[in-house]
């Protein structure tokens, strides 16, 4: 556990499911004393009001035990994606991994996702589960701006871009579909544990969007907070 | 009773701040909230409103506005001169400001973000608890653009404060902060400038980051397993220029974080103008 900053520590675990279990019971012992908790890949930051030190904190959090529950987004029917693959960087990964650009959207939409954790900005979910060619590092462009909808691979998880934002991941493709509604009861369609699928909408990738009417429910709901 | 604020001139990037949104970094949702909150909450303070009331923010140059009742104004934060219908008014100070009149709030003279409170706050809806403007995840009002009207909530019973001292406005300089947490993915060499060397604030710089120069800091590991990141954080991205992170930064990412400035010295951070130099000292409890 390390401190971080004058009143949060990050509590290092081995990967994301554990560091959602973390993060309850760090809420279920702490609850208003704390500003934030977020769970990251293999970490949990907890940030402390102001009276509560990080070594106070950290000594807390060593002695918690972790319940075996289920994630909130593993009972939500999975979320399906339709996405117009293609463009520029879709293109250079054909080099830089070896494929071809066909074979880039089969594997990267055979793949069944889950949502991991959640950040970034909101309403961006870190989906794994992908293949393991996407582990590539982001690309040297890391401050360009990219559309909204961009659906995005880097260091072996996908995400669709919620906004028009900087990001250094690369863009495989487009979605047009909504899935942050800050407005709505919930508002993010990625929450932890739930299943995601990406469906091509156009494969091979220079036919056309014929393949739309395979989609399913694309506005599909059940959504959950936290 | 409610009145409005029409906007006859934004400024070049002018938002909506209060305390900003708790508790929902795990949803990417950033904090947000006044980059000043000493200016914020004295502002607030000088028209006799709760601390953490809504305010305008603004980067640059304040806006021009025409108010429809009559309501107190305190301008705080970056210095700037200021006019009620075209007469001088005094900064950091409570002014009152008749109806129809209009208060313009020059451009500021030392620092960068100017605060603009109003008696009774400006009444905007609240999203996640929150009447905060975020630039990164498009949450509150958008920011300003000339022909917006804003509500302006009733004063009610509130009072000035007492006078007291200003908060002082620190631009750059000594930053303090803790070590790590990912200390082991930046490598001796570029810990070793980033404590021990002076950096330049560049022009880069938003509400979620400010870009430094100086000697190049490159990280030995340029990418870590993504991590929650605080408002604060000294990332080294492959470029070796760090980033000190503010309000609306992203609340997760995967650059190493080698240092995080303590909350207290981040306004000197926000207020620092292209040029100014700033160096990290060890914070002590």
């Amino acid at each position: 556990m390390r401190q971080a900053g004058t009143r949060a520590v990050m509590v290092d675990v081995e990967d994301s499911l554990v560091a959602h279990r973390l993060a309850k019971a760090v809420r279920r012992q702490f609850g208003d004393e704390l500003v934030e908790v977020v769970p990251g890949e293999c970490s949990v930051l907890v940030i402390g009001r102001k009276s509560l030190s990080p070594r106070y904190l950290a000594d807390r959090i060593e002695c918690l035990r972790l319940r075996e529950e289920p994630l909130p987004g593993e009972g939500l029917p999975p979320l399906n994606i339709p996405v117009t693959y293609g463009g520029a960087e879709l293109e250079a990964l054909e080099g830089r991994l070896g494929r071809s650009t066909d074979e880039l959207v089969c594997l990267h939409s055979a793949a069944t996702y889950t949502v991991r954790f959640v950040g970034s900005v909101a309403g961006f979910g870190y989906l794994g589960g992908g293949d393991r060619l996407f582990e590539l590092p982001p690309t040297d462009e890391w401050g360009r701006c990219i559309a909204a909808g961009s659906v995005l691979v880097a260091g072996g998880y996908s995400g669709v871009m919620p906004r028009r934002l900087p990001s250094g991941w690369w863009v495989v493709g487009h979605t047009k579909a909504v899935l942050w509604e800050p407005e709505g009861q919930f508002p993010n369609r990625f929450v932890p544990g739930r299943k995601v699928r990406f469906i091509p909408l156009n494969y091979p990738v220079n036919e056309q969007e014929d393949n739309a009417k395979n989609v399913g429910n694309v506005k599909d709901v059940g959504n959950g907070d936290t | 009773m409610s009145a409005i604020a029409h906007v006859l001139r934004a400024g070049p990037s002018t938002t909506v701040q209060d305390a900003g949104r708790k508790g929902r970094a795990h949803l990417g949702v950033p904090g947000s909230g006044a980059l000043d909150r000493p200016a914020h909450r004295y502002a607030n303070r000088l028209v006799g409103n709760p601390p953490d009331m809504a305010v305008l923010e603004a980067f640059g140059t304040g806006p021009k506005l025409r108010f429809e009742r009559t309501v107190r104004v305190a301008v705080t934060g970056a210095v700037a001169s200021l006019t009620v219908d075209g007469r001088n008014a005094d900064y950091a100070t409570a002014v009152e400001v008749p109806a129809g009149s209009v208060l313009d709030v020059g451009p500021a003279l030392r620092g960068l973000y100017l605060y603009v409170a109003v008696s009774g706050g400006f009444d905007l809806p609240l999203v996640m608890e929150s009447r905060s403007t975020c630039t990164i995840s498009g949450l509150g009002h958008p920011p300003l653009i000339e022909g917006d009207s804003l509500l302006v909530g009733y004063a009610g019973s509130s009072r000035p404060a007492r006078p007291y001292h200003p908060p002082p406005l620190r631009e750059g300089g000594p930053l303090r902060a803790v070590r790590g947490p990912r200390e082991e993915a930046c490598g001796q060499v570029a810990l070793q400038r980033l404590w021990n060397e002076r950096f330049v604030v560049t022009d880069r710089r938003s509400r979620a980051s400010v870009h430094l120069e100086g000697p190049v800091v490159e990280p030995t590991e340029p990418w870590v397993p993504p991590e929650g990141l605080l408002h604060g954080s000294i990332v080294l991205p492959p470029t070796g220029r760090p980033m000190i992170l503010l309000a609306d930064h992203p609340t997760t990412g995967g650059f190493p974080v080698a240092a995080v400035i303590a909350l207290d010295d981040l306004p000197a951070v926000a207020q620092a103008r292209p040029g100014t130099e700033v160096w990290l000292s060890a914070w002590r409890e």
